[in-house]
């Protein structure tokens, strides 16, 4: 069997699985609803600040007056977008990365395999999500990569940006599946998702390309329509995550280097 | 949900077509080439009329009905050849497609075969389907402004749909144009859920949507780098005649106190002090006359800068119309080829594919 019709064979068993369980989807809108109250309560926070403060000697104050002035708003600011959204992220993204190991394994998955990913991984996701925003800090802030980017968009009409994207996705995307699918720490998963992104390139282009291109057209369309959009967009955007997370897992648990499949073909 | 799994079975089976036919990649080739020829020869030639336009004056408003229309008609020739050229391409790829799916193996000679074959109808069913946009046009307008303009992105995504295998029909099914629209319709109805979920994966990577998106990020780019060259033209002292604020006053010399705050003044050496010492005749104030041969040499030198920018813009976007037109090439033959797959099976179970090995 080779390797497009294993990535095909993963997409249909994950679509199967999906329609079984759909109470896969559920931890990633409520994911959605805390960031959207998180946001609201940011917007609360700042407007009972702008109501109480006096800002009238703001214009002729130094640079520290200031700070001083905005103290709670960015400690707030720094809480609420720092801290408690990334924290609540990633304890819902190990959580749902739960789930979908279960699912593939057992093919049902329960709020207690939620919960169970939850506790079990949620801080080595959190330290591995810092080591690649590190990692990827350090390639953004090395000029000469962003310019060949940005050079090679421009002759192809934009392509040369969804394929770096692509990279990125291929090559530090499938870190936090291999954690939770093999039980590894952060650093060694991200060694492993780099390794596994070198070895099979051409599948996980099909995947996450598949995931960006039918992502943003089905959101497009959903987008002109009234009233869905405004609603409909981000709950659509999240499930379609979930679903392309669920064939990463499946395509990762079919061919990584322990499973008999991989050593027949 | 059994019809819509078999999507994925339909994509293994095109693209193990696709692996062994590879021969379906050079006329696609060949088109991008020759889009980007496309575009390079537009571009000059729009290059070489505006510059004959300026040429004899600095004006634009020498220009003449005449020479307009002939541009006009030029763009629309332009376009009608660009058709019958996509339709010719289009004919014999999708010939060779259906001899790869249903014998294994294209040769070259379908090409020119599928070409000779159905060209003729390729190009009337285009033109059927632009009369019936035409006819139907008030109807789109009206679903589309009660829909609350929902209507006018999801009534084109509903008619590619049922119209989608149209092409396919007269080729697969070798019959004439209407009988081949009927099939299209009856195909699309019989299985509309499974197939409007195919063609929802076929629009995804072959629609311009994406193609936007892309460009969309290229045009932000572009625009911001002209806006912070617009800006920093704005605030630099170099050429006082590219300044926002500047209006030559062409009739009559300036006075002294227009003088002061002219921009011939603001770049000079001259004091205030130093003026009022000065007979006014004495005083170095440029004329009008003066002004306006400065006017045209800055304008000469800003129009050479922009042609050059042009020039250099057309080289860009005939390289870029080919690099994309490439990588769009590998999604047209692969959603190509998969249409045929699966008018061919009609949403049955097909036979599992041979094992092959996965490279180490």
């Amino acid at each position: 069997m080779n390797l497009f019709s294993i990535t095909m064979d993963s997409f249909k068993e994950s679509m199967q699985l999906s329609a079984r369980n759909m109470k896969i989807f559920i931890p990633s809108i409520v994911s959605l609803v805390i960031n959207v109250i998180a946001v609201l309560a940011f917007i609360v926070i700042l407007i009972w600040f702008i109501a109480v403060s006096d800002f009238s000697e703001l214009p002729d104050s130094d640079f520290i007056s200031v700070l001083r002035a905005t103290l709670p708003l960015t400690i707030s600011g720094l809480f609420i977008f720092g801290i408690a959204i990334p924290t609540v992220y990633t304890m819902i993204e190990a959580g749902i990365l739960g789930m979908l190991k279960a699912v593939i394994q057992t093919g049902k998955a329960s709020a207690d395999d939620f919960f169970n990913g939850l506790k079990k991984y949620w801080f080595p996701i959190f330290i591995g999500l810092g080591i690649v925003g590190i990692i990827l800090l350090v390639l953004l802030l090395s000029i000469l990569p962003v310019v060949l980017v940005i050079l090679a968009g421009v002759l192809t009409f934009g392509w040369a940006f969804i394929f770096s994207g692509l990279l990125i996705n291929i090559y530090f995307g499938v870190w936090a599946t291999i954690l939770v699918a093999d039980d590894r720490g952060a650093w060694q998963a991200i060694k492993q998702g780099f390794s596994f992104g070198n070895r099979f390139f051409w599948p996980l282009i099909i995947i996450f390309l598949s995931s960006v291109f039918i992502t943003n057209y089905i959101l497009n369309l959903a987008g002109s329509i009234p009233f869905v959009g405004l609603l409909g967009i981000p709950v659509i955007a999240s499930i379609m995550s979930t679903y392309f997370k669920l064939v990463v897992m499946k395509f990762y648990l079919t061919v990584r280097p322990e499973n008999s499949l991989s050593q027949t073909v | 949900m059994a019809k819509v799994l078999l999507i994925f079975d339909y994509l293994k089976e095109a693209f193990g077509v696709n692996r062994k036919n590879k021969l379906l990649y050079r006329p696609q080739v060949l088109l991008a080439v020759l889009k980007a020829l496309t575009v390079l020869s537009g571009g000059m030639l729009i290059y070489f009329y505006v510059s004959g336009m300026l040429g004899t004056d600095l004006g634009l408003d020498n220009y003449s009905f005449s020479s307009l229309l002939s541009a006009f008609l030029v763009i629309i020739i332009a376009f009608i050849l660009f058709w019958v050229v996509s339709a010719v391409f289009q004919s014999g790829l999708y010939y060779m497609y259906n001899r790869s799916v249903m014998t294994g193996e294209a040769r070259a000679s379908d090409f020119s075969y599928g070409i000779r074959q159905y060209l003729f109808k390729f190009l009337a069913i285009d033109l059927l389907t632009l009369l019936a946009w035409i006819v139907f046009l008030p109807l789109y307008l009206i679903i589309g402004l009660f829909t609350l303009f929902s209507g006018f992105t999801i009534v084109p995504v509903f008619v590619s749909i049922f119209l989608g295998m149209w092409k396919v029909s007269i080729i697969s099914d070798e019959c004439s144009i209407f009988t081949a629209l009927k099939n299209s319709f009856k195909f699309a109805g019989k299985f509309f859920a499974a197939y409007s979920v195919f063609m929802l994966i076929v629009f995804a990577f072959t629609s311009p949507v994406q193609k936007a998106e892309g460009i969309r990020i290229v045009a932000d780019l572009v625009s911001t780098a002209i806006d912070s060259i617009k800006d920093e033209k704005a605030t630099t002292p170099d050429n006082p005649f590219l300044t926002p604020d500047f209006e030559p006053d062409s009739s009559l010399n300036y006075q002294f106190d227009t003088y002061l705050d002219s921009p011939a003044y603001k770049y000079s050496n001259i004091e205030p002090s130093d003026i009022s010492s000065y007979d006014m005749d004495l005083v170095p104030y440029r004329t009008s006359l003066d002004l306006k041969d400065s006017t045209t040499d800055s304008m000469n030198s800003f129009l050479e800068v922009m042609g050059i920018l042009f020039i250099m813009g057309v080289a860009a976007l005939s390289i870029g119309t080919f690099l994309s037109s490439l990588i769009k090439m590998i999604f047209d033959v692969f959603f190509g080829l998969a249409m045929f797959v699966v008018y061919k099976n009609k949403f049955q179970i097909i036979a599992p594919e041979q094992s092959e090995e996965v490279p180490k």
